[in-house]
Formats: C-alpha cells, structure tokens, sequence
C-alpha cells in the first residue's frame, strides 16, 4: 500500500544562499522504497534542482551516501520505512565536509586521507624473482577479506566524533585502508607501513576517540574499530605510543586500576558509608599481564 | 529482595563517589541490594591501546569473578558495561576466541563458562524496575523543569554486543527514566556526540573541543542541567566544564536526580562532590 512521507532535505546553493535551508517534500513511499528512490522521486516529479550524487543504485560504488536523521550511509542502502521518525525522514548531506551544492559535498579531504596511507601493494620485485607465485594463505586472505569490502562511501568518516573537532586525524576508513596493505603478504613494506603511516600522519591512529561510530555506519560491516586498536597494539609493542596512555598501561599493571584509591578518596568514601575496597588489585592482574609479546 | 554485583570500575571509586553513593541509596529505596563480591579489578578498556587480547581476558576474568558468585552484573561506567559485554559476546559466540581466553584464564586458575549477565544501572533500572514503578515513587516532582540526557557513547555501542535493548543511533531508556521525574528530557543538536575523554590522554586540546561541542549544543536547547550516566563524561562534562566556559550547567548522575526526586536528602546523594553546584535546579524542587 502506498503512502506518503515527508522528506526534510538540507538544501545549499552557494550562489545563492549564505546558510544551508531545509525544504520539505512530500513523497509517494511504496513498499521496498529506498530513501535513494525518494530523492530519485523528488529530482524526477517535483524539483529538478535538488542534488546529489548515485550510480549504482545497490550498495556497490559507494557514492550516494548522506545522513539520514544525522546517521551517515549509502542512501540506497537504507529503507524508507525503517527510517521514518516522527512521520518525517531528515536528509543531510555527510559531515565533516564543505558542502558543493545540496546533498553533494566535497571528498577532496576523504581521498587525500586515503591517499596519505600508500593504498596500493609494492609488491614489484616478485615480478623478477623468478618465482611464479606468490603464497597466500586462508588466513592471510581472511584478513585482507576483513576490510576489502570498504567501497569509500565515507560513511565512517562523516560520523566520526574526533574528526568533527579535529580534521587533521586521518579518520577511520584510511585505518582501514592502512590495515587491509598492512596484512596482504604480497606487499613488500611490510612493517615498515607503520613507520611510514607515523611518518605522514603525525599523530596518526592516536587521534581515534574510541566512540563506535564508525563501525555502526559502516554498510560493509568493517570492523573499524578492530583495525584501529590493532594499529595501536603494534605501535605499543615498539614503544611508540603517547606517553598519557603509557602511564595509563602502568597504572594498570601497578595498580589493577587506572585512578589510585589515594588517601583523599579513602576518606571520602568512608565519610559517605561506602564500602571499603582493596586498593591495590595488582596482584590479581599479574599472571595476566606478566605474560610476554602481544597475542593475536 | 534483587542482588547483582555491583561492578565500581576505576573512575566512579575514585573520583565520582557521587555516582555510587546515590546508585547506593536508589537500589535501597526500590529493595534492589548492590554486592561488591572480592575480585573485580579494572575492566580492561585501558588496555586496548597496548594489547587486545589481554584486555579481553581481564574482562572475563572479571566475568568468571561474577559468574563464581553467581550474579549478575551490573555496571556505573557506560564504557566498563561495553567493555564487558565485547569480552563477553567475543566468548559466546567466536569458537576460537573462546578457546584461547579460555586457555589465558585457565593459566591463573579460573574458568569461565560463558553464563555472565551485564547490565548497565540504568538499563538495569528499565528493565527490572520499570519506568512506571519509578514514577510512583515520585515526590520531588521535577515538573518543568528542561533537562539534556548524556549516554556515554558505550552504553548502546557496539549494537551488535547489546541485544538491541535500546536503539544505539536514538536510544530513549535514559530519557524516559529522567522523564519519569516530571522533567522535560530535551532534544538538543547531536545528542549522541562523544565526551573525548578517551584523548584526554593523548592531545587534551581535541579532547576538550569535543566536550565543549556539547555543552554548546546543550546551551543552546535551553537545558538548565545534564544527567549524565558515565563516570567519563561526568568528569569531562562537569569537571571540566568551568576550564572550558561559563556554562553553569549543573551535571547530576541519573541515581542523584531520582534520589531528588525519590525524596532523599541531597546531602546523602554526594552532592558536594559536583563541581558545577546543582544548588539553584535543587531548589527549583524543594531539597
Ligand atoms: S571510533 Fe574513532 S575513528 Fe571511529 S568514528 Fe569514533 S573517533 Fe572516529
Ligand atoms: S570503512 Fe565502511 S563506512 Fe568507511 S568508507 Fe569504507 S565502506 Fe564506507
Ligand atoms: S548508489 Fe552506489 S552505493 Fe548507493
């Protein structure tokens, strides 16, 4: 049965307008309709003006997505009735971008992010070893598997809470990107990526606030966040993570808790009637902790 | 009478006694009885940054604590009840993950089989004791009063290791507890957005632009107080809310506004130790 819905759409013409604006329309909503064939409806019946960007139509080339009331993904990917609050559906245009026109914004930031963690396998000198192959085995392939399916919808980035106050982070889809050179056997950098991604984007991985958005946005279900933490393993193993989160570790392994009961805390929960607790947890860590070398 | 264990982590003994005292004295008011069984440590989220798999087995450690005492969990830290839940959901459901946290835990001599509930308070709250009930038990009405509800990012995230109890892109269990009060739980530009204390570490200049994003977004919405349920956030929002601006936003933890409301004196809730004075909101009510 078909039935009507109210789409709120963010719309910005730079010549004309100073701020973006918002213009409802009205749209037929058949059963299996996706929000992409919502806007597709607007620009074809109602305003040939409004723009955004498509080409697949099936959640395969990653360019038409937005925000659906203020979660990024592919459009196309996203079902009218699942998305309807309070009888409207409000698109925006991704965040943390400039906006060209409407739905459409600038990814110059996005590539350039992916471009700074050397996207492409330097794999060249096999091709004169001699060697006809090159072995790859299933788990190496499961790995390369984990993170190949991204299609740059930037989905990741636009949701991304430390990119919104810090656009110099390399942001997650690059990890991602980082991530799936990092374990495909054919390249021949190896870890030398790490000190190569250290190199080219300052604080790097670092940077990454722990919030989760990126890997609810991700349409190709990336473990993002999996990514990014073993990014950090590697450069805890050589030393070379930020001093704050070191001592954070420390306290960890001295303490079995990051904030010390100090004497000012004991007191104050002895003077609100909270129960005493054993300050010192290390002991209950150790053999946990003591343990050498990062596990897989 | 309901026991769970209670699960402190580092934060909320240390620094935000606050939260606990009153999650204390809210439990006791509706006959809910909060355990501390011997054995908890820090959850583990720290160590993500320097090795996964040991912070997964000093979560389920924690859980085999709990499951040895044969309680459920429930947690004050969005960030502790997520932590555990990822351990605990990695362990049910990757067959050799399972086995190897299984063998990590074996070497110290404990064994966990996987039967380990967690829950934060607050969904703990909404689910075992209702919204209505919470209601009922009303006699400090916040009527009219505008309040803005602070997850914490963990409490709904990932989805996938939450049972889809509250929808993690527009969750409402917190909202509606703080409605239950009589306030007005007020929407306000991306509710969702994070605290940043995990940079406070690492470059405390992002870290506080994120905190400050919030409060500006909360400012605007005309809320004359926060409830947060994270002791993260609380230390992000309240603690450093007068380094940040002049805001004036009181920051209260969900058991400090039902205990208000519950009629519980605000001297027992721990108010003293909230940075921003929730003085003038207090009154507002009458304690
Ligand atoms: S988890 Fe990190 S990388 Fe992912 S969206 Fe949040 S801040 Fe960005
Ligand atoms: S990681 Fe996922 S969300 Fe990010 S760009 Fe790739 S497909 Fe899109
Ligand atoms: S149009 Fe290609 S992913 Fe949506």
């Amino acid at each position: 049965m078909a039935s009507e819905v109210t789409f709120r759409v963010q719309r910005f013409d730079p010549k004309t307008d100073r701020e973006p604006r918002f213009k409802e329309y009205r749209v037929r909503n058949e059963p299996g309709m996706t929000v992409l064939d919502g806007l597709l409806q607007i620009k074809a019946e109602t305003d040939p003006t409004l723009s955004f960007r498509r080409s697949c139509r099936s959640g395969i080339c990653g360019s038409c997505a937005v925000r659906i009331n203020g979660s990024s993904r592919p459009c196309c990917n996203a079902q009218i009735n699942d998305n309807i609050v309070g009888g409207r559906l409000l698109v925006e245009p991704l965040a943390n971008f400039d906006i060209i026109k409407d739905l459409v914004v600038n990814l110059d930031a996005f590539w350039g992010k992916i471009r700074q963690v050397h996207p492409w396998n330097e794999s060249g000198e096999f091709r004169h070893t001699g060697k006809a192959l090159m072995e790859v085995t299933a788990d190496d392939l499961s790995e390369i598997r984990k993170t190949e399916g991204c299609i740059f919808c930037a989905s990741c980035h636009s949701d991304c809470e430390a990119l919104r106050s810090n656009r110099d982070f390399v942001g997650p889809a690059a990890i991602v990107r980082a991530y799936r050179f990092m374990h495909d056997p054919r390249d021949r950098l190896g870890n030398k990526r790490l000190d190569e991604l250290k190199a080219r984007t300052g604080i790097g991985v670092w940077l990454c606030a722990i919030c989760g958005n990126c890997g609810e946005s991700c349409p190709k279900l990336i473990p993002t966040n999996e990514c990014i933490a073993s990014f950090k393993n590697s450069w805890f193993s050589e030393n070379k993570a930020p001093d704050g989160l070191k001592t954070t570790a420390e306290n960890l392994e001295k303490m079995g808790r990051v904030y010390e009961l100090d004497e000012f805390a004991l007191r104050m929960r002895e003077k609100l009637g909270l129960p005493p607790l054993t300050p010192n947890n290390a002991p209950k860590l150790e053999p946990i902790l003591k343990k050498k070398g990062v596990a897989k | 009478m309901k026991r769970y264990a209670l699960f402190t982590g580092c934060t909320v003994p240390a620094q935000m006694q606050n939260y606990e005292v009153s999650a204390l004295k809210v439990a006791g008011k509706l006959g809910i009885e909060l355990v501390y069984p011997e054995g908890f440590t820090c959850c583990g989220f720290p160590y993500e940054a320097k090795d996964t798999f040991k912070q997964k087995t000093i979560s389920i450690r924690n859980l085999a604590v709990a499951e040895e005492a044969g309680l459920e969990v429930v947690t004050l830290c969005s960030t502790c009840g997520s932590t555990l839940s990822k351990a605990n959901h990695l362990f049910r459901t990757d067959r050799k993950y399972r086995g190897k946290l299984g063998d990590a835990l074996g070497e110290i001599g404990m064994e966990y089989r996987g039967t380990t509930r967690i829950r934060h308070f607050t969904r703990m709250l909404y689910e075992d004791v209702g919204v209505e009930r919470i209601r009922s038990l009303v006699v400090r009405p916040f009527k009219g009063v505008k309040l803005a509800a602070d997850y914490g990012c963990h409490y709904v995230k990932p989805a996938a290791v939450f049972d889809g109890f509250d929808d993690y892109r527009r969750p409402h269990t917190l909202d509606d507890l703080i409605e239950a009060t009589g306030a007005s739980s007020v929407d306000f530009k991306d509710k969702m957005a994070c605290c940043g204390a995990a940079l406070l570490a690492v470059d405390e200049k992002t870290s506080v632009n994120m905190t400050k994003y919030k409060l500006d977004n909360i400012r605007a919405s005309g809320a004359e107080g926060m409830v947060t349920q994270c002791p993260f956030c609380g230390i992000m929002y309240d603690v450093y809310q007068n380094t940040i601006g002049e805001y004036n936003l009181p920051v209260l933890y969900l058991p400090q506004l039902l205990g208000v409301a519950f009629g519980i004196d605000p001297k027992e809730l721990g108010f003293k130790i909230n940075q921003v004075k929730a003085t003038n909101l207090l009154k507002k009510v009458g304690a």
